[in-house]
């Protein structure tokens, strides 16, 4: 058993963990109510145990705090870290209790608390769930850019997914509508330990016309099959052709950036294969796509540049790409995905290689790839 | 083919049947040992009035999703899944859904070897 915090605690007052209430149960009740013997309500919540003692944690509770519960509006997780203090306590196999402490919510171990999200059923009606890992993002540390990464970048794959899945490879301006319905998800909930967004389908299964319903049960397939290649333990070869080339700029917009906050990128729901499958992108995952990628065949459109990101223009998520003699090589429009690694560059002067889709060719782009190749020379 | 003699005379309970199903188990080992097998009663916990012969019985799901579903609900659970096949000879079973899910209890004859019965789940 871990060790619990020395902070030893005469409150809440409490004789046996008689349930008042049982919430749910695995082998025995894990979570349940009691009442402490002055009266008030706490929710009792299985964090541990070895061969001699079972320990929970207590949280203060209500009747609403406990209805949410029940009724799935909140995670466990959550609704245990929503109360800044609550307590340990030890029951020895015998029913005795002992070992009364009070503790942080947020200082035991990962172990100890309900995974992120998960809440007292599965929820069916998550089609896709996307959670932003970083050291430094927390409740109190979501930046702005970490929201709109995850946005951009769940809409951003289904986008590409859905395109190829409707043979729209090569359209070009604005989405029709019968693509924009699908990846426009509802959001359905967020959390912010780390930073988390569930989506629900784009409407409920009984609504989605057929085509639709094949488009999303083909996007469903190919994402799994991505998410199989990005995170399998050696590299094994794509599938031929265009959906290789859809695969890798779907998961081009859902790896984690090589610098900035997010270290990691957890995917959950249907859309991702079964219920209760999570998958997770590392930034190991990150080098397998950036190398596939510039394996790509490249398109007709598709142009390769190596120079210095000058001019970088926040408000419009932009830069000038420069040679060595300062001369203008083009003007590079940055997508959401990459504006970590584009601005990184930018800052550091470093000469990169990057790929563009031309908009105006010769003249301009929007960036696909940016590789760092070198520092610059020094500026005279 | 028994159970054990100390088990409540009623237990396991009449509506339950012979074991004749496909089984997952939330396991903290893989390869699962006996101390994965143990049952609430079996671990001296104790044990809530009515609930004796619940107690005797063995957490399992029918649907792996549901066996994940309750390792992230408890992580101290375990974090690795096996799956087994039950024939009658290994015990009795009830569906015993917990918020409609596959959640089924096992009560095992005395002397069936639990771990032999599973494998991993990959």
């Amino acid at each position: 058993m871990w060790s619990a915090p020395n902070r030893p605690s005469d409150w809440p007052m409490v004789n046996r963990l008689s349930p008042v209430e049982v919430l749910d149960e695995y082998d025995g009740p894990r979570l349940f109510t009691i009442l402490s013997t002055d009266g008030h309500l706490l929710l009792a919540y299985q964090c541990g145990e070895d061969e001699s003692t079972e320990r929970f944690l207590l949280v203060p509770a209500d009747a609403v705090f406990v209805q949410q519960i029940k009724d799935n509006i909140v995670s466990i997780r959550e609704a245990l870290l929503s109360r800044c203090w609550a307590w340990l306590i030890d029951r020895n196999r015998d029913g005795t209790l002992s070992g009364l402490t009070a503790v942080y919510p947020n200082e035991l171990p990962e172990t100890a608390l309900p995974r992120s999200g998960v809440r007292l059923r599965p929820e069916p009606h998550v089609f896709l769930r996307i959670r932003m890992v970083g050291e430094s993002l927390s409740r109190t540390n979501v930046p702005a850019s970490v929201v709109k990464r995850a946005v951009e970048s769940s809409t951003g794959a289904l986008r590409t997914l859905s395109r190829y899945a409707l043979k729209e490879l090569t359209a070009l301006g604005r989405p029709t509508e019968e693509l924009r319905g699908i990846y426009d998800l509802p959001a359905v909930a967020f959390e912010f330990k780390s930073f988390e967004i569930a989506f629900g389908y784009p409407r409920t299964e009984a609504e989605l016309p057929i085509p639709e319903l094949n488009t999303l049960e083909q996007v469903k397939t190919i994402m799994v099959r991505a998410l199989d290649w990005a995170t399998a333990p050696e590299e094994t070869a794509l599938p031929s052709g265009v959906e290789s080339e859809a695969i890798i700029n779907a998961l081009t917009k859902l790896i984690p950036p090589t610098k900035g906050p997010v270290k990691e990128v957890e995917l959950s729901g249907a859309l991702v294969g079964t219920t209760g499958r999570k998958i997770k992108l590392t930034r190991k995952a990150s080098e397998r796509v950036g190398a596939a990628r510039k394996r790509l065949k490249p398109d007709p459109g598709r142009r390769t540049f190596e120079g210095v990101p000058r001019e970088f223009d926040k408000d419009k998520s932009s830069f000038i790409l420069r040679d060595e003699n300062q001369d203008d090589i083009c003007f590079v429009s940055v997508p959401a995905e990459l504006y970590e690694e584009a601005y990184y560059a930018f800052e550091e002067d470093l000469t990169v290689d990057i790929v563009v889709d031309e908009t105006m060719p010769g003249r301009s782009g929007d960036l696909v790839s940016i590789t760092p190749k070198k520092p610059p020379p020094p500026r005279s | 083919m028994s159970f054990p003699a100390d088990w409540p005379a009623d237990c396991p309970p009449a509506q339950c049947v012979d074991a004749r199903c496909e089984i997952v188990r939330v396991v903290k080992t893989i390869p699962p040992t006996s101390a994965d097998f143990l049952s609430y009663a079996e671990m001296l916990k104790e044990v809530r009035a009515g609930k004796e012969c619940e107690s005797k019985g063995l957490s399992v799901f029918g649907k792996i999703d549901d066996a994940r579903h309750y390792a992230d609900l408890y992580p101290h659970v375990g974090d690795k899944f096996c799956i087994g096949t039950l024939e009658p000879h290994h015990g009795k079973t009830l569906a015993t859904p917990r918020h409609r899910n596959s959640h089924v209890t096992w009560w095992p004859y005395d002397g069936v070897n639990r771990p032999s019965l599973f494998r991993a789940v990959t």
